[in-house]
């Protein structure tokens, strides 16, 4: 997704997603919406249309998870179907995340998930089928083994955070851990096309 | 083959069950890692003495493994006992200063005076986080020139910290940039050996709290030569700790 969506113009942003998509077919569209913009009505002129996934940044534009307009728009998402991603953030943060959307019924993919808030992401996961993480930060030695024997291999799915971080470190993590090669499969691709609805 | 400047045993306050000796042998095969040099994370956080009783014993347990004595400036009789105890033992390669845990900065006089003591064979590896750690780390470089001191994570993990990681060393030649953490920015290692040179780099991984692999991802990715990666992985390493063969 375009970087002009987080930290400039998620209209323009997201058009700019698109037209990438259609010239590079290998890039899967994620739409942003900042919700310090978002009102809900005409004159916002939000489209999820054509998108695979809605990816939000409440830690990059400072907003907080208990927020009337991103509960909007999260009711949209839920109207198109599509999978909520978003940022593990601090202690408690990701427990106020996946409940609103959990409210809303939306699959979610909580990303940055460090050793620092892979508890808190553990026990989510045990109440709510609809959750995964992304591996782009899952950065303690055992994490996959331990998430992938716990809740399964089907609720991670690989991310790298690229360009913002180095890609070849999450993609060792897995690739080097001790889990069978058919779960590093699902984790690597599989999972991410199921969840994004791609065939 | 790598030389991991920065890893630690014992138990961590999250879900991280890699805690044998076995285990980390099995995770420095995993990522081919030739030696590391540990400090004890129970040392760090809750007791120094036990803690580095602890990391004597588990060095014992392969031959990859070094250890650096965890000492807390603030209780200056007791870190001068285990600098008697342990540094005498070969595989004891240096000191680990830790400001954040022990409260005591880098550059106190506590700390000054306590490793007034400290060969200059020995290594300093300073947890360094933030403009001000950089710049305590920087006095006490001065304060020693003879020694070698490792800033742990390089600065932190913010730019504007790794940065001033960077100009730290650039300001104080006995210094090295040691590169782990959680948010590793995209090219701060080319940045890093651009202004300061890959020759005071050293790989770091904070294992068993963080995977080898994040650290190890960066230097492969970074746009620098084969060269400047294998000082940085292993050749600076090696001279620095004195490890031969």
């Amino acid at each position: 997704m375009s970087l002009q969506g987080i930290y400039y113009d998620y209209g323009q942003g997201n058009e700019e997603t698109l037209q990438s998509s259609r010239a590079l077919p290998f890039i899967i569209p994620a739409a942003t919406i900042d919700p310090r913009k978002f009102y809900a009505r005409q004159k916002e002129g939000l489209s999820l249309e054509g998108f695979a996934a809605l990816r939000v940044f409440p830690d990059l534009q400072g907003w907080p998870v208990d927020y009337a307009p991103f509960h909007k728009m999260l009711e949209k998402a839920a109207s198109r179907q599509i999978p909520l991603i978003a940022p593990a953030m601090g202690p408690g943060k990701s427990t106020e995340m996946v409940r609103a959307a959990q409210a809303s019924g939306l699959v979610v993919i909580l990303n940055s998930v460090s050793y620092w808030t892979l508890s808190e992401a553990l026990v989510l996961m045990a109440q709510y089928d609809g959750l995964h993480i992304g591996t782009d930060m899952l950065d303690s030695p055992d994490a996959i083994e331990l998430v992938s024997d716990e809740l399964g291999p089907e609720r991670l799915v690989f991310g790298s955070n690229y360009p913002f971080t180095y890609f070849s470190g999450p993609l060792l993590n897995v690739q080097r851990s001790e889990i069978p090669e058919t779960h590093k499969r699902l984790i690597l691709r599989e999972n991410a096309l199921r969840i994004l609805g791609i065939r | 083959m790598i030389i991991d400047a920065h890893a630690h045993c014992g138990k961590w306050f999250f879900p991280i069950f890699c805690e044998s000796p076995r285990q980390v042998a099995g995770l420095c095969d995993r990522y081919e890692i030739e030696k590391a040099v540990f400090s004890s994370s129970r040392a760090i956080t809750y007791d120094m003495e036990s803690g580095n009783r602890e990391v004597s014993q588990f060095i014992q347990t392969d031959s990859r493994f070094y250890a650096y004595v965890y000492l807390n400036p603030g209780e200056y009789d007791r870190s001068r006992r285990e600098m008697q105890s342990y540094l005498s033992m070969p595989r004891f390669v240096g000191v680990k200063l830790h400001p954040s845990y022990s409260g005591e900065p880098a550059n106190s006089k506590a700390t000054l005076k306590l490793l007034e003591t400290l060969p200059e064979s020995k290594v300093v590896l300073v947890h360094t986080w933030g403009r001000d750690g950089v710049n305590q780390v920087c006095e006490l470089a001065t304060a020693f020139s003879a020694h070698h001191m490792i800033m742990g994570h390089m600065g932190g993990g913010a730019e504007n910290e790794w940065r001033a990681g960077i100009e730290g060393a650039l300001r104080c030649p006995n210094t090295y940039l040691e590169i782990c953490g959680s948010v590793l920015h995209h090219d701060r290692i080319r940045e890093a050996v651009g202004v300061v040179g890959s020759e005071r780099i050293v790989f770091g991984s904070d294992m068993t709290l963080l995977s080898p692999a994040f650290a190890l991802g960066q230097v492969l990715d970074s746009d620098i030569g084969k060269e400047d990666k294998r000082r940085i992985l292993h050749d600076n390493a090696a001279g620095l700790f004195r490890f031969e063969g």
